[in-house]
């Protein structure tokens, strides 16, 4: 059978993203203090950069305290227990930052 | 099941194009007639799950690791030798996540070692880093597929790689018997006489290495470690594993000069450290309130290596003037470690050696 000939073929690539329905988490502002939780990555500046942030952000919102946790490798995600002692205890959480 | 396509051969490979399935190369149309075939040399249920990346929510079947490999052009033998490479990738001390995703570009460097590499012709003398042979280039091809079309590792899409390098397309480095004398490198894993391993680092692009005039063994082992201590590598100050090639003469004279393989790391992951002062010279600030500390230690000096079991060294290349190789890893120890894995003829591949190598 000659290349041209071949009347099948099978795909691929990943067939399983199916995200159907996706519905945010309603969005509020608090109006009560509470606690940021702000999460570094690890890398360089990091840590100052979040900080920053944090600074603006404790300007626009009733922030009782900031709280600072670092991940041993910007390549892992944060542990699972460590991540929902983080959610039990913050109203707030930055957990994304980029290169 | 994967959804078939009619499509023609010809029509095939355009698809596939438009469809961002391919490296940038021409792929073989993977019929269900030969993606059968390499699942039959495995006997893995199309749906037998290899392995996952739970940051993507994804998984890799049989069925498309073999369509992938196909598609690379694989021989429906190497799929045992595929399946053992992915596992590998697959194994969460090898963090493909980040692997797959980081700017600096890594590429998923295959180590093969034991009798596939004779009875499948990979190239282990001449142009062992090179291009000519089937096993090497399609073996490596394939794998790169998977990560690509299985898992998202696409620009624009899941690969961020600022620059990247050649060996993204493929990169398979297959041991030649080492020197009389010295254990190979699937027997330093501890696998039994006529294994086949698989070892997965996660490479930046091969530096060669040139000493064509020393007499002196020791002389050569200097020239590899002032390559491993170059201030422009990431991981140089903070600690990585790396893959040092010996090439025909170096591994030729150290042996004949007494030298054991675990004598040679040593001596490379001391030669290898290098000064605060040099690093900063070269422009290269240390990083000290980050993820790697790059405080120098009581002599004064900062680590390249993690540790001189932390050097994959493996014997290859052919006789000519006096070239070796040295492949470093992408990021620190502590975002990815190697991983390895025997291969069977049938089913899942074996986990070996899971300590440092």
């Amino acid at each position: 059978m000659s290349s041209c000939e071949i009347s099948i073929v099978l795909r691929p690539d990943y067939e399983g993203d199916q995200i159907e329905n996706f519905v945010p988490a309603p969005r509020s502002v608090p109006t009560e203090p509470f606690t940021l939780s702000i999460i570094d990555n690890g890398k360089p500046k990091a840590k100052q950069l979040l900080g920053e942030l944090a600074s603006l952000l404790e300007d626009r919102f009733p922030i009782a305290n900031v709280e600072l946790v670092s991940k041993s490798s910007a390549g892992k995600p944060l542990e699972a227990d460590v991540a929902q002692s983080v959610a039990a205890r913050s109203r707030m959480v930055i957990t994304g930052i980029g290169d | 099941m994967a959804e078939q396509l009619n499509l023609s051969g010809t029509e095939a490979v355009e698809y596939f194009f438009d469809r961002g399935w391919t490296d940038g190369l021409p792929v073989i149309p993977p019929t269900p007639d030969l993606v059968e075939k390499s699942l039959g040399v495995v006997d893995l249920a199309p749906d037998a799950v290899l392995g996952s990346v739970p940051e993507r929510d994804r998984h890799l079947t049989a069925e498309k690791a073999a369509i992938n490999s196909v598609m690379a052009g694989c021989k429906a033998e190497y799929f045992p030798l595929v399946v053992a490479a992915l596992e590998a990738i697959l194994d969460p001390q090898f963090n493909a996540h980040a692997v797959m995703s980081s700017t600096g570009g890594a590429a998923l460097c295959l180590i093969v070692s034991g009798p596939l590499v004779e009875e499948h012709g990979f190239f282990h003398l001449n142009n062992a880093l090179g291009s000519g042979s089937r096993a090497n280039a399609s073996i490596g091809r394939a794998v790169r597929l998977v990560a690509m079309n299985v898992f998202g590792a696409r620009t624009g899409v899941m690969d961020a790689s600022s620059i990247g390098h050649p060996g993204k397309y493929s990169m398979v480095l297959a041991e030649t018997t080492p020197p009389t004398g010295w254990p190979t490198f699937v027997e330093e894993l501890g696998a039994p006489t006529g294994s086949t391993s698989v070892t997965v680092l996660a490479a930046e692009g091969p530096r060669q290495i040139a000493n064509h005039l020393n007499p002196d063994s020791r002389g050569w082992l200097l020239t590899i470690a002032s390559a491993m201590r170059c201030p422009a590598t990431f991981t140089v100050g903070k600690g990585a594993q790396v893959a040092v090639v010996l090439g025909y003469e170096a591994r030729e004279s150290l042996a004949h000069d007494g030298w054991s393989k675990d004598e040679i790391r040593s001596f490379l992951a001391e030669h290898s450290r290098i000064s605060a002062e040099e690093l900063e010279s070269a422009g290269v600030l240390l990083e000290l309130d980050g993820a790697h500390n790059m405080a120098p230690e009581e002599d004064g000096l900062l680590p390249s290596v993690s540790s001189p079991d932390d050097i994959l060294l493996v014997t290859a290349g052919g006789p000519g003037a006096g070239w070796s190789a040295y492949m470093p890893a992408w990021a620190p120890i502590q975002h990815s470690r190697v991983t390895s894995r025997l291969v069977t003829k049938a089913g899942h591949s074996e986990i070996i050696g899971g300590k440092d190598v």
